[in-house]
């Protein structure tokens, strides 16, 4: 492009002269020397047109009296005789001068009018301005953003890699995270980079296994640990005595122990049996828990090491080899003690307790049939139960034991608090038995080190990247790693000069330490720290094979091109439509294009903030019925999705976005927030195709519970909220930003009842009502969907749900006027006035594609060839899927 | 049209890169420097919350000394003389949520920020340079921290990564020194690339090239730091984190809570000297004392004047208080390496770059000053219409004269506030 070629000769020739003056250090020469090459570029600057007369006059007959500097209505000033085009805010400035006149939203209406071939005569001009000024194109340069690294990681070493915690978040823009002028990079982040390429290089090719010393790590009684009474120190020995599965209710563990690396161990433990059972052993288990995890692992889950039966109440020794892996240690568990946090298990063992021993029950009975203040007289979870009914048991005024039916009744009761009943009645274990005995734990390795599970899977990721060792020397295999890595990392053909650094950096390292590992080690994170895998797009103007694929591939599939779309990139076919149209189709009908899909919608229609919402308990009537389980949000996020995909899939028509006749729900879904017939004995939680009548309040990106709930806070709906949602996504006509200086309103809405009373002190201004006119009508006619999407005609009353003070419900009123003068009365007029000319929607749907594909904001020619883009389709009858076709075969996808 | 200079657009005009150094000639935070003798205060605190805090309910209607507690200054009733109030200070900028990033920049939103400044001159020995904390999700909406690049700094969220980076040994030492050492070449190479890819690409590109330089030599200096805290023995504190990270947004409070405690270990080990933290304040619906609120923080700080949402809304300032009470605390028992308080040469800021979340205006923002050697115990009040009132950029050049620089401006302000606090 002519402008950019002349600011890159510019700038040869200017850098030498300023480097000579710094060097001189003379700031006031220096001052000169940049205002002159300020006006040498501005003034040989095709960016700064004067306006021609014609248009001049234009602006000053029927603008310059509202928008002039000094009355700067709305903020806006066109006094100025010159367009500076290089600046931002300028072309848009003009782009929404000429969106006004073209919409004849300005002059306003009880302004002089221009004539129609005046009219016609400025917004020609501008237009041809704009189109010259704002050229289709202008991606920045730009990283990968966190997804699309994530992803090409995968798709590089084939593993499921997990981003550390401290990943930093991108920056979003235009409502994306993949906008290329937000994507920064710092310092903090690429030491990110870093630390992962490092990781991953560590695990690929890792260092020679250092040799570790076997040691031996004495655990006496008292070092051991527990948690929620668990265990309990008796005389230097942990006594357990439940058999509950969680780890973190039943079994001890070394508290300062963790296995230093994998390997194989030689444990030694002292146990005995205090008090078992007639005629039975105690069973000790022992598991590999994680040394920092345990508390919260399960013993179902847990790899077991050994297993002894225990019947002396002699320590005796007990010594057994087992692999731990890094960081592990043991868990010793009482398998097969009777006590145990079950509900079909406690009644079983409280019966045989009180057939044992009348006198406990008699106690139970007792504490239940208490008064302690104004509490029933449970018993206290552990030791301070466990007090409380010895000291029942031990006193005079027990009452007779129950038997028979009150027994019966007694037993339920008391084990209907499972958790505080087994507590308590650990600590009658601990006190009587029966109980499993550690007195000491010895652990001494690692005899012999050994590949830990995590080690054999990235051998095997290892050979998969680098190919067999055996039979080729050290260069060769060097030589074959870069040869095939480099191209898949840098998602382009690499020249040889660019390969030979590589084998050189590698090389060199080896003759360093002696170590292939440390050469492609070497090599490896430097290709993924290098600005060739970090950003795409480094050639401006039409995309090249290579950059084309990428675009697709990252756009339709999440993730860089795969094998097929490389070689029509290298041979160059990519570039023909039929090639690029046929590629796309089959990344849609891929299994990848549910990623597209997702995060596609997790942006446009922010359902990635269902993820975090939790709505407030008090919107929910009945919970039995309803309460946004698990499943239901699931539901809700799933739901837009899958209506999507069909949209998709079968190129449905753009207005059954609108107004569909289907969507995807799930049963409780269906029935309690769409009140949708839904047949029974379905699957519970599956997701099911409803359908029903076009023209009503269902589905659509106005209809799903998803959508209207992600637009809301969980708590309630706000009119204004919602309206800038639905002008900026739907309708395609974002309000202005507030102007900069007006000042801080300080609306007094205290006395104001409903949400229209409330707004309607913000539309007597008349700086307000400009935006507020546009936003408010829409924002009242989706009043109709509460917090979490129901349909309501009235808002809840607050204040407690049975005791009704007597206060009229509000009524919900949806009713209002467009700009345009279209009377909305609810959603359905909504629906029906979008239907009616879908090319609004068409446009914004397709500006939102093309802005998440191409990473950039659309400009004015963009917007023009969109508006062409869907006119057309339009006018041959065409669906979702052929529209999206003609977007990415369109200048816009095809230029930086 | 704008009359402050964009140093960017100008340098965009004349088609030059960000490579260049900067050039004096622009009312730009020039490179700090040292001055000669001891500084008073050696460690510097901000705090930003994203809502700010009710002004009516935080600033008395006295003035001077006598002020009487307000229900936003109880919780701060026994720190009454170790700090100092501000009201009516501000940036002259523009209003909305957008402008509260300009909290700690000046005028301008992506100027380096305060804390950078003085991290530049005063971090670096420290293992660390600054910290960026955040009590939370929330940092990729607002930004607090920008550097001298003008890219703004990300934020940590997550206690158990805080404390990690502070306290938290390196698995294998030799190894992790070896891959520093070796990441140098590595580093070396991807540059040189960085650079040919210079001479390819339009000058718009040139810029995002450029933050590649600069992160390539912010890196570098960060390696060489680790380098060097490799053999140095870590800080042993006695202190424990939950077992889970508290990042869900209802838990924001306990962020918070552990974030302070955290900073206080930072400070009294010497592992850093400036730290922000940033108070998110979006969707959080928050539990205090066993009752939830009535809504979500974000909208009741946008109460219209509402006065149940104010109610509910200063149960939430009033935990910040109580919070910010309670490391003020830390700070007056931890010691310094001669023995005194660390708070005395600690400045803490507890501020926010927005004065009223429901109007969205950005005057008369919230300013509470403590520690740092200052004479405290007064409520300062201003009024922005008279001639010659100080902007809060001139308290700013106060308080990096405080930590030893020789700084006379900060963005838009020329003077100091230090007849104030002296």
């Amino acid at each position: 492009m002519k402008s950019k070629v002349g600011l890159l000769v510019l700038n040869q020739l200017q850098r030498p002269v300023l480097y000579r003056l710094q060097r001189d250090k003379q700031p006031f020469q220096k001052r000169i020397a940049c205002i002159a090459m300020l006006f040498w570029g501005t003034s040989t600057g095709y960016t700064i047109e004067p306006i021609p007369a014609p248009s001049y006059g234009f602006l000053e007959t029927y603008c310059l009296d509202c928008h002039d500097d000094f009355e700067r209505k709305a903020e806006i000033s066109l006094e100025a005789s010159e367009i500076d085009w290089s600046n931002h805010e300028s072309v848009e400035l003009w782009e929404r001068v000429i969106k006004v006149l073209n919409t004849d939203e300005m002059p306003p209406k009880k302004e002089r009018q221009p004539s129609a071939s005046e009219r016609t005569a400025m917004t020609e001009w501008l237009d041809d301005r704009l189109i010259e000024h704002s050229p289709i194109g202008g991606t920045a340069l730009r990283r990968l953003n966190k997804r699309e690294y994530r992803s090409s990681l995968n798709e590089l070493f084939e593993i499921d890699y997990k981003l550390p915690d401290g990943f930093p978040e991108d920056n979003r823009a235009h409502g994306f995270d993949n906008q290329g002028d937000a994507l920064t990079l710092s310092g903090p982040l690429l030491d990110s980079y870093r630390k992962v390429a490092n990781d991953l290089a560590e695990k690929l090719f890792p260092p020679d296994r250092k040799p570790v010393e076997a040691s031996s790590f004495e655990v006496p009684g008292e070092d051991f640990t527990y948690s929620y009474s668990s265990g309990s120190l008796v005389d230097g020995a942990m006594r357990l005595v439940s058999s509950t599965d969680s780890i973190a209710m039943s079994a001890t563990w070394p508290s300062r122990h963790e296995a230093p690396a994998t390997g194989r161990y030689r444990i030694e433990l002292e146990l005995s049996a205090f008090n078992p059972p007639e005629g039975e052993d105690v069973l000790c288990r022992i598991y590999a828990v994680d040394s920092v995890q345990a508390p919260s692992q399960n013993s179902k889950e847990l790899r077991q090491l050994g297993e002894f039966a225990i019947r002396h109440a002699q320590p005796e020794r007990y010594v057994f080899e087992a692999l731990l892996e890094k960081g592990e240690t043991i868990a010793l568990r009482y398998a097969n003690a009777s006590l145990k946090e079950d509900r079909d298990q406690l009644p079983e063992h409280l019966r045989k307790l009180f057939s044992e021993e009348p006198k406990l029950a008699a106690a139970f009975k007792a504490a239940e049939d208490m008064d302690v203040g104004d509490r029933r007289g449970t018993v206290e979870r552990g030791r301070l139960g466990w007090e409380r009914l010895k000291g029942l048991m031990e006193s005079n005024m027990l009452p007779d034991a129950p038997q028979s039916e009150a027994l019966d009744r007694l037993i339920p009761v008391v084990a209907k608090n499972l958790r505080a009943t087994t507590e308590t009645l650990a600590y009658k274990h601990y006190e009587e038995g029966p109980a499993l005995q550690t007195h000491a734990a010895s652990i001494y390795g690692p005899i012999e080190l050994a590949d830990s599970k995590q080690n054999r899977y990235w051998q095997g990721r290892s050979s998969r990247l680098i190919g067999e060792r055996a039979e080729r020397t050290e260069a060769e295999v060097v030589a074959d790693f870069v040869d095939r890595f480099l191209p898949k990392a840098f998602r382009r053909f690499v020249p040889e000069g660019l390969k030979a650094e590589y084998r050189a950096l590698a090389e060199a390292e080896i003759g360093r330490s002696d170590r292939l590992n440390d050469g492609l080690h070497l090599a490896l994170r430097t290709a993924l720290t290098s600005p060739h895998f970090l950003y795409r797009g480094f050639r401006d103007g039409e995309l090249d094979g290579y950059d084309l694929a990428s675009r697709l591939a990252f756009f339709l599939a999440n993730r860089p091109p795969d094998n097929q779309l490389v070689r029509v990139a290298r041979d160059g076919s990519i570039l023909s439509s039929e090639v690029l149209r046929c590629q796309a189709n089959r990344l849609i009908d891929s299994r990848n294009a549910r990623d597209f899909v997702s995060s596609f919608l997790d942006q446009w229609l922010d359902l990635a903030a269902l993820e975090d919402l939790v709505p407030d308990r008090t919107l929910f009537e009945n919970p039995r019925q309803f309460n946004y389980r698990d499943d239901e949000r699931k539901a809700y996020i799933e739901e837009p999705k899958l209506f999507f995909k069909e949209m998709l899939d079968t190129n449905r028509p753009l207005e059954d976005f609108i107004d569909p006749d289907f969507t995807y729900t799930i049963d409780s879904v269906s029935r309690y927030v769409y009140e949708l017939p839904v047949e029974m004995g379905g699957e519970k939680g599956k997701m099911r195709r409803v359908t029903f009548e076009r023209g009503g309040r269902f589905g659509g990106v106005l209809g799903m519970a998803g959508v209207m709930t992600a637009t809301a806070n969980g708590v309630d709906t706000q009119p204004v909220v919602r309206g800038v949602w639905a002008l900026e996504n739907i309708l395609g006509s974002p309000p202005p930003e507030p102007p900069d200086a007006v000042p801080a309103l300080t609306p007094d809405t205290s006395k104001a009842v409903t949400p229209r009373e409330m707004l309607a002190a913000h539309m007597a201004e008349e700086s307000c009502s400009a935006c507020h006119k546009k936003i408010d009508p829409v924002g009242f006619v989706l009043e109709s969907f509460d917090p979490i999407g129901r349909w309501r005609e009235t808002y809840p009353v607050p204040g407690e749900k049975s005791k009704n003070s007597g206060r009229e419900p509000l009524r919900v009123e949806t009713d209002g006027v467009l700009p345009d003068g279209t009377e909305l009365w609810d959603v359905r007029d909504l629906k029906a006035y979008l239907v009616d000319d879908i090319r609004p929607f068409a446009e914004c749907l397709s500006e939102k594609l093309l802005t998440y594909a191409t990473g950039r904001e659309m400009g004015y020619s963009d917007r023009k060839l969109i508006a062409q883009i869907v006119a057309e389709n339009e006018a041959k009858g065409g669906g979702f899927r052929d529209l999206l076709l003609a977007l990415i075969d369109s200048e816009s996808f095809r230029t930086k | 049209m704008n009359s402050s200079f964009d140093r960017r657009r100008f340098l965009k005009a004349i088609g030059m890169s960000l490579a260049l150094p900067v050039l004096e000639s622009f009312p730009v935070a020039s490179v700090s420097r040292l001055a000669k003798a001891p500084a008073k205060a050696k460690r510097l605190v901000c705090v930003g919350a994203n809502l700010g805090l009710h002004g009516p309910s935080l600033f008395p209607s006295e003035t001077g000394p006598n002020w009487s507690l307000t229900p936003l200054t109880r919780p701060l009733a026994q720190h009454r003389e170790s700090f100092s109030l501000f009201s009516g200070l501000d940036h002259r900028a523009n209003n909305g949520h957008n402008e509260w990033d300009n909290y700690l920049c000046g005028r301008n939103v992506g100027d380096v920020s305060l804390d950078q400044i003085a991290a530049e001159a005063i971090c670096k020995d420290t293992r660390h340079g600054s910290l960026q904390l955040s009590a939370g999700k929330g940092s990729f909406r607002q930004k607090m921290v920008y550097n001298q690049a003008g890219v703004s700094l990300p934020m940590t969220e997550r206690p158990s990564v805080v404390y990690q980076t502070l306290f938290g040994m390196p698995d294998n030492l030799e190894r992790t020194e070896y891959l520093i050492k070796s990441g140098r070449s590595s580093l070396d190479k991807v540059t040189d690339e960085a650079k040919n890819l210079h001479g390819w690409v339009s000058a718009a590109d040139r810029e995002k090239l450029d933050e590649y330089f600069s992160s390539v030599r912010d890196l570098e200096q960060r390696m060489q730091r680790q380098l060097k805290g490799l053999h140095e023995p870590r800080p042993e504190v006695d202190y424990k984190l939950p077992a889970f990270d508290p990042i869900a947004p209802t838990l924001m409070l306990e962020n918070q809570a552990l974030m302070y405690d955290l900073m206080a270990l930072a400070l009294e080990t010497d592992s850093t000297r400036v730290i922000t933290m940033f108070l998110p304040g979006l969707g959080e619906v928050f539990t205090i004392n066993g009752e939830t609120l009535s809504a979500g923080y974000h909208a009741l700080s946008h109460h219209g004047n509402n006065e149940g949402m104010i109610e509910d809304l200063l149960k939430v300032e009033s935990q910040h208080m109580l919070l910010l009470a309670g490391f003020l605390d830390q700070l007056k028992r931890k010691r310094d390496a001669e023995g005194q308080p660390l708070l005395d040469s600690t400045i803490v800021m507890w501020g926010a770059g927005m004065g009223d979340a429901s109007r969205h205006s950005n005057t008369n923002l919230p300013i509470i000053l403590a520690g740092g050697g200052f004479q405290h115990g007064k409520h300062h009040a201003f009024d922005r219409n008279e001639p010659g009132a100080p902007l809060l950029g001139d308290l700013y050049v106060t308080m990096l004269q405080q930590l030893g620089l020789e700084q006379d401006r900060f963005s838009n302000a020329s003077r100091n506030m230090n007849q104030y606090l002296a």
